[in-house]
């Protein structure tokens, strides 16, 4: 036989002694007009009774327990700053929230770290590169062209003195033809 | 529309103030005189919780040390004892969670008389053989009720009726709200009711 609903939660806080004074007043007037809360209160009751006297085992605690305990203790103490980050780490396990939001925080310092070593070592490394690339990729420049140079060219062959006075003419001009998508769309539109 | 019973949270502060502080500023010595007297009874628990001498003294120390790290943390709103109880039933979930105990049943002829002669000397001297054994048969069933449920309802029956706190303090110990206290103390009984009630029948 189940109990009234409203009243089940209050005859078990009762039998444990949790409930209020008043509340229980009210609750012991029910019980004599309510066969069904009084049989469930009789249960939690005798429970509750049996809880009550249950006995804490009578054993003897050896005597060298207190020793032993300052010795621990005190090997705990000197050892305090591993044992503080182990205790540390322990409850930030325990708590799911924090232990994320930690790691969270320690992944964006250890990407800070790399993040600051890399750049360190790309401004270590990148000036010889860069200077290495510009002395190569830097255009030749002619000399400008004297009489000299011209009776140089005439000797090696008149082709030779053509090209020096055609590139003087046109330095910048390329000497093969290069094609890109645009000019041969122009080309195919001018045919 | 339940008010929770409005109690004076006892704390042992008032006894010795000072070799609190003194145990909160680092003082070692302070604290393992502070935990003196609750030795014998927070041993005591953690024999009703194992059942074994040597694991329960792992335990009690276990205990007293971890107190010892973090005792800083201590605010005085439940009493000491309640508190050192928590850490204890705190590790003794770990105890159990590391190493699942055998049941009596599964053990071997020897050992299975081994176990029933090892908690039969853990008797009250005091009481006359037949009310002993009845108690101890009586107390036996009962602690082997209150293993079956979950840790967190096995917390709250112990330091509610072994440990012997008000819901408040319950509360502090546990860091949790007196209403999360309350309704774990619900459920906790309802499910020891039940197990009881099948113990018993079964054993009849």
């Amino acid at each position: 036989m189940n109990p009234c609903p409203e009243n089940q939660k209050p005859l078990a806080w009762m039998a444990a002694g949790a409930l209020d004074a008043p509340t229980a007043a009210t609750l012991r007037e029910h019980l004599e007009s309510c066969p069904r809360c009084r049989q469930y209160w009789e249960s939690m009751a005798a429970l509750s009774a049996r809880l009550n006297s249950a006995e804490l085992p009578h054993a003897q605690l050896p005597d060298s327990f207190h020793a032993r305990l300052v010795r621990k203790i005190h090997d705990d103490q000197n050892a305090a700053p591993v044992s503080i980050w182990l205790a540390t780490i322990r409850q930030l396990w325990r708590h799911p929230g924090l232990a994320t939001a930690t790691a969270g925080a320690a992944l964006a310092l250890a990407t800070l770290v790399w993040m600051q070593n890399f750049r360190e070592n790309k401004v270590h490394t990148t000036p010889p590169m860069a200077v290495h690339t510009l002395r190569e990729a830097a255009p030749q420049r002619i000399p400008p062209s004297t009489l000299a140079t011209y009776h140089q060219a005439a000797n090696v062959s008149l082709e030779n003195l053509d090209a020096v006075l055609a590139r003087e003419v046109a330095p910048n001009r390329p000497t093969v033809e290069t094609f890109t998508f645009s000019s041969l769309l122009a080309r195919s539109l001018e045919d | 529309m339940f008010a929770v019973t409005s109690i004076l949270v006892e704390t042992d502060q008032a006894l010795s103030p000072d070799l609190l502080q003194r145990a909160q500023s680092g003082d070692a010595d302070a604290f393992c005189e502070y935990c003196r007297p609750h030795e014998a009874r927070l041993f005591r628990q953690a024999m009703s919780l194992c059942g074994d001498h040597a694991l329960a003294e792992d335990l009690a120390q276990d205990t007293l040390v971890e107190a010892w790290r973090c005792v800083r943390r201590y605010n005085g709103r439940c009493r000491f004892f309640t508190w050192l109880c928590a850490i204890l039933l705190n590790r003794y979930r770990n105890v159990r969670r590391e190493k699942r105990p055998v049941p009596l049943s599964r053990l071997a002829a020897i050992e299975h008389e081994r176990a029933h002669d090892a908690i039969e000397q853990v008797t009250d001297a005091a009481l006359q053989p037949d009310h002993a054994a009845q108690q101890i048969e009586r107390d036996a069933l009962l602690r082997r009720c209150i293993q079956q449920l979950s840790p967190k309802h096995r917390e709250v029956i112990h330091l509610r009726f072994f440990v012997d706190d008000s819901l408040e303090g319950i509360a502090a110990a546990l860091n949790c709200s007196v209403g999360t206290v309350k309704s774990r103390l619900f459920h906790a009984l309802e499910r020891l009711r039940a197990i009881h009630v099948s113990q018993n029948e079964s054993e009849l």
